[in-house]
């Protein structure tokens, strides 16, 4: 008979070893890494460039966003129009999405159709051609999406977080505008694309069935091969402000509800804090068995959405509470929320509490490396993050070695409520900001 | 690709799948029940819903707490989600962990804690989620509360699938123990572990676990019938919180597994389906009429995987103010009625067919999305092997086929259609 109970022992995980990754660098500076993985009859591609929004000018927030956009959109040898089809003929997916830090191409297909895949990727990533009606659409179409962004708050409370954050860095700037989309322009783009998508600046991660290393390696140089290296500026963003308490409301007429963000410049990955402010996030506000959501939403009832966030950007990261609130509750949530913090900051945490969030955060990070644009996606990261390439498989071990002490302490540093900003996006008839600053929190 | 799987049925009415792949060490442990939104009574709207949440509160062996606590210190992710047709609950774990997520799902199918506290706590959850995730968020009260009255005559069909507050405040314990009694008995769930385990002990596992929890009398199936449509509709909906403008165009849909299924599938393919399609390159590119869109056979609640009649094939488009909805609507039936007229060529029908075989293999790939497929088809069909087959059968219809399933469908005498309009602007 089974005891039902008490929850059933489990064996401990069998220790899992990522597929080897073969390693070299093409002679104009391409990094290549292959990985050889049979289990699906797939190739995903990743081609990745340190070009994200961080590097667009001040005046054209959104340009490498809307390069990566128009890579797809019409080459020297392909319309528009020929690129979707061959991708739908490949059995394949292909866009380039682009964040703070990076511009990734994205691609996958049917692995059969690898060589083909490798020719239209090698097209778009060096010959698109920025065609003046697809600028003009592009332009259009984004600027009607920003309009429907910004009709959630949500959006509006991250724009705010990131300005008051990051000030002066370009970190500030994660979305366009209309009046930056409205510069964007043919000049600009290619501009951007000569100067950042360039071999020297790239990472090229493919996985999947592939052929053996020297074949694949023989198609890669055909089509990347004769790709010119372009001397790369370097990229010296002026510092974020020094944290400080302030309070900046966000009008949004006929709000039912307050969305807030609490938070702070914190570290990045390559930072010695990161890995214990990473649990003391989870522990803090990562999931349904952290303090804030059995707190604040269980207990107190105050919000259906309560939790916390890193947000480690290559140059700069962050730390945030973020939740959402009934109008009338605002005051008694946020000190709420802060005394979370300060408490996390201040008591070291349980053993149990360490051993959850360092199990939880060991089991997501086994289950992202079930699809190949997952382990992809995570080689191309750390490439461009400048992490080392034992990263993936040294993770769960270093983070099983991060104390109760330096949880505490790294909180200590980070979450700190005296000196974080408070954002709200809410009706300005019904919230007072100045009162929130007022307020003994 | 294909998912080998063993079926198998416990003596208390409990199906149970087991589709090992042992390369990566995850798993998925994924329940689903035959009860959704749909099976609602008047007065009780949303309680499905609110049911899902109290399917956290703890049972007896897990107190509350213990379902999150347990699943996320050993690394996985638990969830639920509730459907028109159905609700489902899944654990993703560490492939150690099989056992853990056994004897939860056991101790709440056997023994969920149903008190008023824990029903007064979720009704303020609900509430919360409900204001955040519907209220205050543009285009959703049009999506769930409006669309579905629009769409259907038979109140089963029509009410608000995430309910009023009136009716969420209205609900008993009583009431939660009377659904958790009918519908959360093992005759009524389907149970699917795919991913990294060994069969044969998985099935010891299942039976020690569930082995003895007694079934009930099965359900009778909610009246869903719809009568026929005769005449198009339109209504127009006002949202304060939408800035670009959304028409919503649907047709009642084929039965089921019908050869109509198939070719509306593969139909909605040619139309919306990536960016070669000719919703894309026509309204999007050519006319820039159209910002974005989304289609299904099932739309919003579903898709073709869990579209069950009767039901619609909807599409929702975000378009540019320079045009207004019915210059959209136009547009969208002047597409369809190309391939009404024309039908479509062979080169374009085998691009199709390629989009949807890879697309199917990507999804495949992780353990959690080969058990909903598995687990959806053996409980609205009964049939799982339909995860195995299915693409071979929508991808041999033929361009015939497609073109006279538009015209038997996508008739424009039983269009519904729901524009949206930013609220500043109609006035």
């Amino acid at each position: 008979m089974i005891d039902r109970t008490h929850p059933p022992k489990t064996s401990p995980l069998p220790p899992f070893k990522l597929p080897g990754v073969f390693e070299t660098r093409l002679s104009n500076g391409l990094q290549v890494l292959l990985v050889e993985d049979r289990r699906f009859p797939l190739v995903a591609a990743r081609l990745g460039f340190e070009a994200g929004s961080k590097l667009d000018p001040p005046e054209m927030a959104g340009l490498s966003e809307s390069t990566g956009a128009l890579l797809t959109e019409g080459t020297e040898r392909r319309s528009a129009r020929q690129i979707a089809e061959d991708v739908a003929s490949l059995g394949a997916v292909l866009h380039a999405d682009s964040n703070s830090d990076a511009l990734v191409i994205a691609a996958s297909a049917l692995s059969e159709n690898l060589p083909a895949l490798i020719e239209l990727m090698a097209d778009v990533s060096r010959a698109a051609v920025f065609a003046d009606e697809e600028v003009a659409l592009r332009k259009q179409n984004r600027a009607q999406e920003l309009l429907a962004q910004r009709s959630e708050a949500a959006f509006l409370a991250d724009e705010k977080f990131a300005q008051v954050v990051y000030g002066p860095h370009p970190y500030s700037r994660q979305d366009p505008t209309l009046e930056s989309i409205e510069r964007l322009d043919r000049a600009a783009f290619l501009g951007f694309r000569d100067r950042w998508l360039v071999p020297n600046n790239a990472v090229l991660v493919l996985m999947g069935a592939l052929p053996e290393p020297a074949a694949t390696l023989e198609l890669i140089e055909r089509h990347w091969g004769g790709w010119q290296n372009v001397p790369i500026g370097e990229f010296k963003p002026p510092c974020p402000p020094e944290p400080r308490r302030c309070a900046e409301l966000v009008d949004r007429p006929g709000s039912v509800q307050a969305d807030i963000r609490i938070g702070r410049l914190a570290v990045t990955r390559a930072h010695p804090d990161y890995l214990p402010l990473l649990v003391a996030n989870t522990i803090l506000g990562g999931g349904a068995s952290s303090r804030l959501f059995t707190n604040v939403r269980e207990k107190q009832g105050y919000a259906y959405d309560v939790h916390s966030s890193l947000a480690p950007l290559k140059g700069a990261g962050t730390i945030a509470a973020v939740t959402q609130v009934r109008n009338e509750v605002l005051e008694p949530a946020i000190r709420s929320v802060m005394a979370e913090m300060r408490r996390i900051a201040s008591e070291p945490v349980s053993a149990a509490e360490l051993a959850t969030a360092v199990n939880y955060l060991s089991g997501t990070f086994v289950m992202r490396l079930e699809t190949l644009e997952g382990v992809a996606g995570q080689l191309v990261n750390i490439r461009l993050l400048g992490l080392p390439l034992d990263y993936l498989e040294t993770y769960t071990t270093r983070l099983r070695a991060v104390t109760a002490a330096q949880v505490r302490d790294a909180a200590a540093r980070y979450l700190r409520p005296d000196d974080a900003s408070i954002v709200l996006v809410g009706d300005a008839s019904r919230i007072h900001e100045t009162r929130i600053l007022e307020t003994d929190l | 690709m294909s998912i080998p799987f063993e079926r198998h049925k416990l003596p208390n009415g409990l199906r149970l799948l087991l589709a090992p792949d042992r390369t990566v060490p995850v798993l998925t442990l994924y329940i689903i029940y035959g009860v959704g939104a749909r099976a609602e009574e008047r007065g009780r709207t949303g309680f499905a819903h609110l049911f899902e949440h109290m399917m956290f509160q703890g049972s007896a062996n897990a107190p509350k707490g213990t379902h999150f606590q347990l699943v996320e210190s050993s690394g996985g992710a638990p969830n639920g989600s509730t459907h028109p047709d159905y609700t489902d609950y899944f654990e993703v774990l560490p492939s150690n962990q099989l056992a853990l997520g056994l004897w939860l799902e056991s101790d709440r199918m056997r023994s969920l804690s149903i008190t008023q506290e824990n029903l007064d706590n979720q009704k303020e959850a609900v509430k919360q989620e409900r204001r955040l995730s519907f209220d205050n968020q543009p285009y959703a009260t049009a999506i769930v509360d409006h669309w579905p009255e629009l769409a259907f005559r038979n109140w089963q069909n029509a009410h608000s699938l995430i309910g009023s507050f009136e009716d969420l405040e209205a609900a008993t314990v009583d009431d939660v123990a009377r659904f958790f009694r009918t519908y959360y008995a093992p005759n009524n769930a389907v149970l699917v572990i795919s991913g990294d385990f060994e069969p044969a002990e998985a099935r010891k596992l299942v039976e020690d676990y569930f082995g003895d929890i007694p079934p009930q009398p099965q359900p009778a199936p909610p009246d869903l019938s719809e009568p026929p449509r005769t005449e198009p509709q339109t209504a127009v909906f006002q949202d304060r919180l939408a800035q670009v403008p959304a028409l919503i165009v649907a047709w009642p849909g084929p039965p089921r597994r019908s050869a109509d299924y198939n070719a509306l599938i593969m139909l909605d393919l040619v139309l919306t389906g990536g960016e070669s399609s000719r919703f894309h390159q026509r309204l999007v590119k050519e006319r820039q009429s159209v910002i974005q869109f989304e289609a299904n056979l099932g739309w919003p609640f579903a898709g073709p995987t869990d579209y069950k009649d009767p039901g619609l094939y909807a599409m929702m488009l975000l378009y540019n103010p320079d045009f207004t909805g019915e210059q959209i609507r136009q547009q969208v039936e002047e597409e369809i009625a190309a391939i009404q007229r024309d039908g479509i060529g062979e080169a374009e029908l085998a691009r199709t067919r390629t989009y949807l075989r890879s697309s199917r293999i990507r999804q495949l790939q992780s353990s959690q999305n080969r058990a909903i497929l598995l687990g959806k088809y053996e409980l609205i069909d009964g049939h799982p092997e339909y995860a195995n087959t299915e693409l071979d059968e929508i991808a041999a219809v033929s361009a015939e086929s497609i073109r006279d399933a538009a015209r038997r469908y996508c008739d424009p005498s039983r269009r519904v259609m729901l524009d949206i309009v930013p609220a500043e602007a109609a006035q």
